[in-house]
């Protein structure tokens, strides 16, 4: 029996091991991880829990156990290699200084690349197995940079880089597509071209514009589903939101 | 150990629909075989296949293993052991010089196995009464719903209701039990021609038996579906013993390591056979969308309207545009309106449902081009400029970006 019966086993054991541990003293550090796995730590405290971590084998080991419940969690594997703080410390590293960016919209951009990329080194790490290595920093230069059109805050937060140059060969579609699984009722839309061809009059569709059609038309694709893909009415679960 | 039988029927291709070999890999519009060899889909025959060839092959190691139980004897047989069988293991067992014959049948023992268990959840979904609890989960997240689904009179009805966040309802109605959408025709065992050679599900995709599950408080039979290309994602099916209704379902993406690569999965948390009652299938908020056939409105117009019975779209070729390439395997199913304006083309390959939009912008807004992905879901939006007017390409299904965008690049009109 390998595969499925293994699978469901080891989710089951690591999700005890995180419960003794968040009783143990602690508390605080074990948050930030835990926030960390899920996204969300701020800077400062990815800094601090990696210093840390540095001195403390057994806090190295739980940050170790916590990404794994998380991507167990988040229904993705368990990275062989566990010891993902290196990779994470020079990830940040090599991050632009954040007073390059000037002030304004874009310092928060900027700020959220940086959470962005180190999510991202946590998903690529668990890749490495079979797509090996992909560059860690080249998305926060170009947040820093570009002229891409702002979508929406909202889309700020978990799509920082707007993905100008995507093509086939392009190195990064895994982590795009990882990224744009991150805002739940609207997916992420990549857009091909962030500017319209010189000359061209016409104007973009907006994005609200642009979700409501994608909306509609998932509807009719989950209804194609339903019909040919052998599995009755499960496909609508896919709809993210139905449109009036 | 079982008996291999020594003389296995290889293929059955009783039904064979003579499909045209544009889904063979193809890189330009020239190469595009011409248009008249489209398919004739005849329901009957794919009934009568189904009938010919059962259990031909799983009967013979039903009394060890994990085939759901034969059919007739659903809800009344025993459950066999939990004991993983020797066709697992040899199913993961690498072939071998010397026991390279042996293998080869043993292979060919389990595909037999699975597309049975496969052709029998095809008829399930749609013949058999339950309702249940179950869940979607994708990335971080997980929704629940209650499902209903019910035949009356040979016709079908379902409900899907969310449970969680906005409320939303979904009720599709209307299909003959003896309407086989193209779909359901392939995961039965309908069988294509390409040039010479007549392929069957089974030839783009590596079966497995993993082995017995425990879903929802029920015996399943785990199988694993592995494509053969890149092109498309595979699937981990816990097919219930007793009725053959997939009771979880993953869609997997390529392996990380040794781990599998979970994107979506459904599971039924609960579900009860039978007991549905008429009420449970009808639409309870105005706000429910209703699915009949080509048709998609609320349940406040469709109001106390007898249903439609509906088959699939009777289109049968492309119309105006076509896939000049697509993963080997998926075949056109179908043509119609789209509600965002333009046409809905529908294209499968058993497994997978692949919808490509094709719409004429107007005059003021530019075509969205670019990509975005939710759960499995992938959409690919390009630009196809066609004289003097510029339509708007959309693909969206259950495959890899990188099949998504290709096919996307591959829309051309038909010239007549």
């Amino acid at each position: 029996m390998t595969g499925f019966t293994s699978y469901t086993a080891k989710g089951l054991s690591m999700t005890n091991n995180s419960i003794d541990d968040r009783q143990s003293n602690e508390q605080g550090l074990g948050e930030s991880l835990s926030a960390m796995v899920d996204d969300q730590a701020s800077e400062l405290e990815l800094r601090r829990l990696l210093k840390q971590s540095e001195s403390d084998l057994g806090l190295h080991q739980k940050w170790s156990r916590y990404h794994m419940v998380g991507a167990v969690m988040r229904g993705e594997s368990i990275p062989k290699e566990t010891n993902l703080l290196a990779g994470i410390q020079t990830a940040l590293d090599q991050e632009e200084p954040l007073s390059k960016s000037g002030g304004g919209f874009w310092s928060g951009a900027g700020r959220f690349a940086i959470a962005a990329s180190v999510a991202g080194a946590i998903v690529i790490g668990a890749q490495q197995n079979w797509q090996g290595q992909i560059g860690l920093t080249e998305d926060a230069q170009i947040a820093g940079n570009t002229q891409a059109p702002v979508i929406s805050p909202q889309s700020i937060v978990r799509q920082p880089v707007l993905n100008a140059a995507y093509g086939p060969s392009a190195a990064t579609p895994q982590r795009n597509e990882r990224r744009a699984m991150g805002n739940r009722a609207n997916p992420v839309f990549v857009p091909k071209h962030s500017v319209s061809v010189a000359g061209d009059k016409r104007k973009s569709m907006s994005e609200e514009e642009l979700q409501q059609m994608l909306n509609t038309l998932m509807l009719e694709h989950a209804n194609n589903a339903a019909t040919n893909s052998g599995r009755g009415v499960l496909p609508y679960a896919r709809i993210p939101k139905i449109e009036d | 150990m079982f008996k291999i039988p020594t003389a296995l029927p290889v293929c059955f291709l009783v039904s064979v629909l003579s499909y045209p070999s544009y889904s063979q890999e193809l890189t330009g519009a020239d190469a595009i075989p011409p248009e008249t060899t489209q398919p004739v889909v005849s329901p009957s025959l794919v009934k009568a296949e189904v009938v010919g060839k059962k259990n031909t092959v799983a009967s013979e190691i039903d009394q060890k293993a994990l085939a759901p139980v034969a059919p007739g004897a659903r809800e009344t047989a025993s459950h066999a052991g939990a004991a993983p069988s020797a066709a697992e293991a040899a199913s993961n067992t690498p072939v071998v010089n010397s026991s390279e014959t042996k293998n080869l049948s043993t292979r060919q023992l389990v595909t037999a196995q699975v597309e049975d268990i496969l052709k029998s959840m095809s008829r399930a979904v749609h013949e058999v009464d339950y309702q249940g609890v179950a869940t979607y989960e994708y990335a971080s997240f997980i929704d629940s719903f209650k499902v209903f689904h019910k035949v009356v009179d040979g016709v079908e009805s379902e409900r899907l209701l969310q449970l969680n966040g906005a409320e939303r309802e979904v009720v599709r109605r209307g299909r003959d039990l003896s309407c086989v959408a193209v779909g359901d025709q392939l995961m039965r065992g309908a069988a294509l021609r390409l040039g010479d050679k007549f392929l069957t599900l089974g030839d783009f995709y590596r079966y497995s038996i993993l082995g017995l599950h425990r879903i929802a408080g029920r015996d399943a039979a785990v199988i694993q579906i592995t494509p053969l290309d890149e092109f498309r994602y595979g699937y981990l099916i816990a097919v219930d013993r007793a009725t053959y209704l997939p009771l979880m379902m993953e869609l997997l993406g390529p392996k990380l390591g040794t781990q599998n690569n979970v994107l979506e999965r459904f599971q039924f948390v609960d579900i009860k056979i039978g007991e549905v009652e008429l009420a449970d299938v009808q639409a309870q908020s105005p706000a429910a969308k209703i699915f009949e056939g080509d048709t998609i409105k609320s349940a406040a117009d469709a109001g106390s309207q007898a249903i439609q019975t509906v088959c699939a779209p009777k289109q049968k070729l492309p119309e105006r545009w076509k896939a000049s390439w697509l993963p080997a395997g998926f075949v056109f199913s179908g043509q119609k309106p789209s509600g965002a304006g333009g046409d809905l083309l529908m294209y499968t390959d058993g497994l997978n449902a692949l919808s490509v939009f094709v719409s004429p912008i107007d005059g003021g807004v530019l075509p969205a081009e670019g990509q975005t992905r939710r759960g499995a879901t992938s959409v690919f939006l390009t630009k196809l400029t066609l004289g003097r007017t510029d339509y708007s390409v959309t693909v969206i299904g259950e495959l890899p970006a990188i099949a998504i965008e290709r096919i996307a690049q591959s829309i051309r009109p038909i010239v007549r």
